[in-house]
């Protein structure tokens, strides 16, 4: 598969902030860990095979069954598991100052609805299928899902989540540096599961400053695209602030020129692939719900992508 | 129709060749012979492609065509980024064809054109255009990918994404027109690749943000594709 811009599959083991560290540090100590406790066992493994008649004995013995069998897993996994728990503890998103910024995450089939809300939740902003934030600020992500389970999972940024149907779970992230993240969806959820991507911006704070205030005032483009996206059924699943475009079963269209993916974080974003996209996204995710364009004529497609890319 | 100068090499293959000025085409394909030969190829360019555009066929149509490839040229020279222009050009498919007068001409070149002719005897099938150099095609594979070409092309080598919306590449290299309209040659279809809208008004793939040098890139490693 190719990267959509920024890289795929998302660097697991490349933590980029305080929520991703401690998982990536754990992930490291259960590996090595893992490993020396299977060299400890092969070794015994080969004395009970080939070892000396007095190593075997020992082996079999009382004594070496009080110690490997019982005392060292009793050790090794309850200082795994202090440990474990006080290394994570950070992690937990109870432990809210308030000062966090504050964004709602939908899991839909296949794709992911993005609400920005204020410090008291109440929401600002919508958008989809990517996350901007800013550089240093904790983000706390409440995490829902409209249909059947869906995983949050930015691993540079932060733990996993499942995202569940009527239960609003919730996870901190945040980035140390600017740059491009990309995230999946980690729970099977049918079909295009796999092309269920996901990718979060991590701005300077001024530059965040900036990327705000572009995304507040509504589209004010036009032409023959806008017409034809209104007349051929776009509509009536997406939305486009400042048009009669409304609909709410798909993702919000309002700056998807501005976009860094097309799909949900699955194909970079340009007047080619959004071409592509409108004319049959089945062939390209298969199953999602965007049906085959069909219809268009060559130049009508054209308008109606150049008019999208337009919205910036 | 008296032709313009086309550079030093290709001026001085058709005076090697012993033609006129105004039979551009043998002279030019003797020049791309020679060139071949001194394995100075590179250096002929696009800016060779879109002079003898204007004179093939003598159309209205394909004159105004080269232009436009002409004019995008320069701009891109303009740019800055014409020393790009010629890096992975080879060869150009522009033998006579049998019993143009041209042919003639190329035979009357004395040691040039016997080099031409050993040049063709090897192989009597169809003459192909060499090969690009392997980096450029191997850049050219993955711009591809990276810019999603993928979203409306089935395109050898690249697993997903496999788009039907236009026509599937494989063995593209073999194929004769671009687009139904143009000859399938590497400047040309740069510059196609990068902004088809420019040279077939009406086509539905949009012009495309890229680098003049992606899109040669991928333009060779397209011509690479034969089977």
């Amino acid at each position: 598969m190719t990267s959509a811009g920024s890289g795929w599959p998302p660097a697991v083991f490349d933590p980029a902030g305080p929520y991703s560290e401690p998982v990536t540090t754990l992930a490291w100590a259960l590996l090595l860990g893992g490993t020396a406790v299977l060299l400890v066992v092969l070794a015994a493994l080969w004395a009970a095979l080939f070892g000396s008649a007095k190593l075997k004995a020992r082996l079999g013995g009382e004594r070496a069954i009080w110690i490997l069998g019982f005392a060292f897993p009793a050790v090794v996994l309850t200082g795994l598991l202090v440990w474990g728990l006080m290394l994570t503890s950070s992690l937990s998103a109870t432990r809210v100052t308030g000062q966090e910024m504050r964004v709602k995450i939908i899991g839909e089939m296949w794709w992911w609805r993005v609400h920005y809300q204020d410090a008291e939740g109440r929401e600002t902003l919508r958008d989809a299928n990517e996350l901007h934030i800013s550089v240093g600020t904790p983000v706390l992500l409440e995490l829902e899902a409209a249909d059947v389970i869906h995983s949050f999972w930015v691993p540079r940024l932060g733990g996993k989540m499942d995202m569940i149907p009527g239960r609003t779970n919730r996870l901190l992230i945040q980035a140390d540096k600017p740059g491009i993240y990309k995230g999946q969806c980690a729970e099977y959820c049918g079909g295009p599961h796999a092309l269920m991507g996901f990718i979060v911006v991590a701005h300077a704070p001024a530059d965040f400053a900036r990327w705000r205030a572009s995304r507040l005032p509504a589209s004010e483009g036009e032409g023959p695209g806008l017409s034809l996206f209104l007349s051929s059924g776009c509509a009536a699943c997406h939305t486009i602030r400042g048009t009669p475009a409304n609909g709410l079963a798909g993702p919000d269209l309002t700056h998807v020129g501005s976009r860094h993916t097309l799909g949900a974080g699955i194909l970079p974003n340009n007047p080619g692939t959004m071409t592509g996209w409108i004319a049959d996204a089945q062939a390209i995710k298969p199953g999602n719900r965007m049906p085959a364009y069909h219809q268009f004529t060559g130049e009508e497609l054209r308008a109606v992508s150049d008019y999208l890319v337009t919205l910036k | 129709m008296l032709a313009p100068p086309v550079g030093i090499i290709g001026e001085l293959a058709v005076k090697i060749a012993g033609v006129e000025a105004g039979e551009a085409r043998a002279g030019l394909a003797v020049a791309f012979a020679a060139e071949t030969m001194t394995g100075e190829a590179s250096r002929l360019g696009a800016r060779v492609a879109a002079a003898e555009r204007q004179r093939f066929a003598g159309g209205a149509k394909a004159v105004v065509m080269g232009r436009r490839v002409a004019s995008h040229q320069r701009e891109e020279e303009e740019k800055g980024s014409g020393a790009h222009l010629a890096g992975t050009i080879v060869g150009v498919r522009w033998f006579p064809k049998r019993g143009a007068r041209g042919c003639r001409m190329i035979w009357k070149g004395g040691f040039a054109g016997s080099m031409l002719l050993m040049l063709t005897a090897c192989d009597p099938a169809p003459i192909e255009p060499p090969l690009a150099d392997a980096a450029a095609i191997a850049r050219g594979k993955a711009a591809a990918a990276r810019l999603g070409c993928g979203a409306c092309h089935d395109m050898p080598g690249i697993d997903w994404p496999k788009g039907q919306v236009g026509p599937p590449l494989a063995a593209f290299g073999k194929r004769g027109l671009i687009a139904g309209q143009l000859p399938n040659d590497l400047p040309l279809l740069a510059v196609f690749i990068r902004d088809a809208p420019a040279v077939v008004p009406g086509s539905t793939m949009p012009a495309i943000p890229m680098t003049a040098r992606e899109a040669r890139d991928i333009a060779a490693w397209l011509q690479s594709l034969r089977d």
